[in-house]
């Protein structure tokens, strides 16, 4: 009688040790591919001339800097413009070179390429204010509503990602490139996680690193054979010519996603798929070149097409 | 296609935003537009007049214009 009973609970006690079914677990995916699930932007119409950032809120809108007309725009989920703010300008709400975009629960986050701060707005698109910064902003992620990580622009400095509140205090920093690495090769895009750590990927150097919130690294990899970009002498200055990786984005299962530079097989299109221990996973192909990838929580990617005049919404497809 | 070769040049040009033209900017060219700017942008007088800052505003523009420019007209 003691030992079916033993044998029971010991049964019991196995099935959550046993294997993840497949597609649930972060390392089961194999493939990926995409479903394009709407297009806004043509060349015949005047939705969109040349977008530069993207973000979605949890309602399916769609915010989109547009640097051709100076302007943030949103989109309905169906893609139909709701309001457009903006115009050329360097006063509140107002843009030069509109870049980056990234959304918190309740505000946007703007960037202008050669202002050092942060334009917030609501997901109204009313001007709220301008969170100062000590340096350009090569990258910006939102953190939540008060607080965002940038990544500063140094000339021959180690490379720092910032994180601030809604003043403008640094609230941590993460050093993460030695001040000898040379001109340029501490450019990054970078992802944090729901824990505050970050996932970097490196513009014109073939490496992708994930840091803790404590600035420490936890792993380095190559995606490309340890290809070296190219220098070029430009004025006094030896300057890297060929990018690694455009961006870098979490999924909502645990999957990092790594845009390829001109140095990937297809440039500007392949996507490596890596776990969080950063081993690849698959690859697949965007069907256009891209700047940038977005990834919603609701498993919609955002990439670019004809060269940014319209922007495209894939669901990922896992298998 | 004219659409998007118009915008490409004037787009490269907002990335740089250094100056009003890029003198022998050619979106055809299949060499350097993004060297070539930059160097025309370090050699602006408005930019040397502004120092350091300046420079900077060159440089972050050179990796603007690598990511959103490279690969599509040519770089």
């Amino acid at each position: 009688m003691n030992g079916p009973r033993w044998m029971l609970w010991l049964a019991l006690l196995a099935i959550p040790l046993g294997p993840a079914p497949p597609g649930l677990g972060e390392d089961a995916v194999s493939r990926i591919t995409l479903k394009e699930v709407l297009s806004i932007g043509a060349l015949d119409d005047e939705a969109l001339f040349q977008w530069t950032g993207v973000a979605a809120d949890p309602d399916g809108f769609i915010y989109v800097l547009d640097a051709m007309d100076y302007s943030l725009k949103k989109f309905d989920p169906c893609g139909a413009l709701v309001k457009k703010t903006g115009r050329r300008g360097q006063g509140p709400g107002e843009f030069m070179v509109p870049r980056l975009l990234d959304a918190s629960p309740n505000f946007l986050f703007a960037t202008d390429q050669n202002v050092a701060g942060i334009y917030v707005f609501d997901r109204e698109l009313n001007f709220k204010k301008k969170i100062p910064c000590p340096a350009l902003i090569a990258h910006l992620k939102a953190l939540g509503d008060d607080k965002v990580a940038v990544a500063a622009m140094s000339f021959q400095g180690p490379g720092r990602i910032l994180v601030l509140n809604g003043e403008g205090k640094v609230l941590s920093e993460i050093a993460y490139l030695d001040k000898d690495a040379g001109v340029l090769m501490d450019s990054i895009s970078f992802v944090p996680d729901a824990e505050g750590r970050f996932y970097l990927a490196y513009l014109f150097q073939d490496r992708i690193e994930k840091w803790s919130p404590d600035g420490k690294r936890l792993w380095s990899r190559d995606l490309l054979g340890g290809k070296k970009t190219e220098t070029k002498k430009i004025s006094t200055f030896t300057l890297p010519g060929e990018t690694c990786f455009k961006d870098i984005a979490l999924d909502g299962r645990g999957h990092v996603f790594v845009l390829g530079g001109r140095l990937a097989k297809a440039p500007s299109r392949t996507v490596f798929v890596l776990n969080t221990e950063g081993e690849l996973l698959t690859t697949f192909t965007l069907p256009d070149t891209s700047h940038c990838l977005y990834l919603d929580r609701g498993q919609f990617l955002f990439a670019r097409a004809n060269d940014g005049i319209t922007l495209k919404k894939y669901r990922i497809l896992y298998d | 296609m004219k659409k998007r070769v118009a915008l490409s040049a004037v787009l490269l040009l907002a990335f740089l935003s250094f100056a009003v033209d890029i003198p022998g900017l050619d979106v055809d060219d299949s060499g350097g537009v993004c060297e070539r700017a930059l160097s025309d942008c370090f050699n602006d007088i408005m930019i040397q007049a502004t120092g350091p800052f300046g420079a900077v505003t060159c440089i972050i523009g050179y990796i603007f214009c690598k990511k959103y420019i490279d690969p599509s007209i040519g770089n």
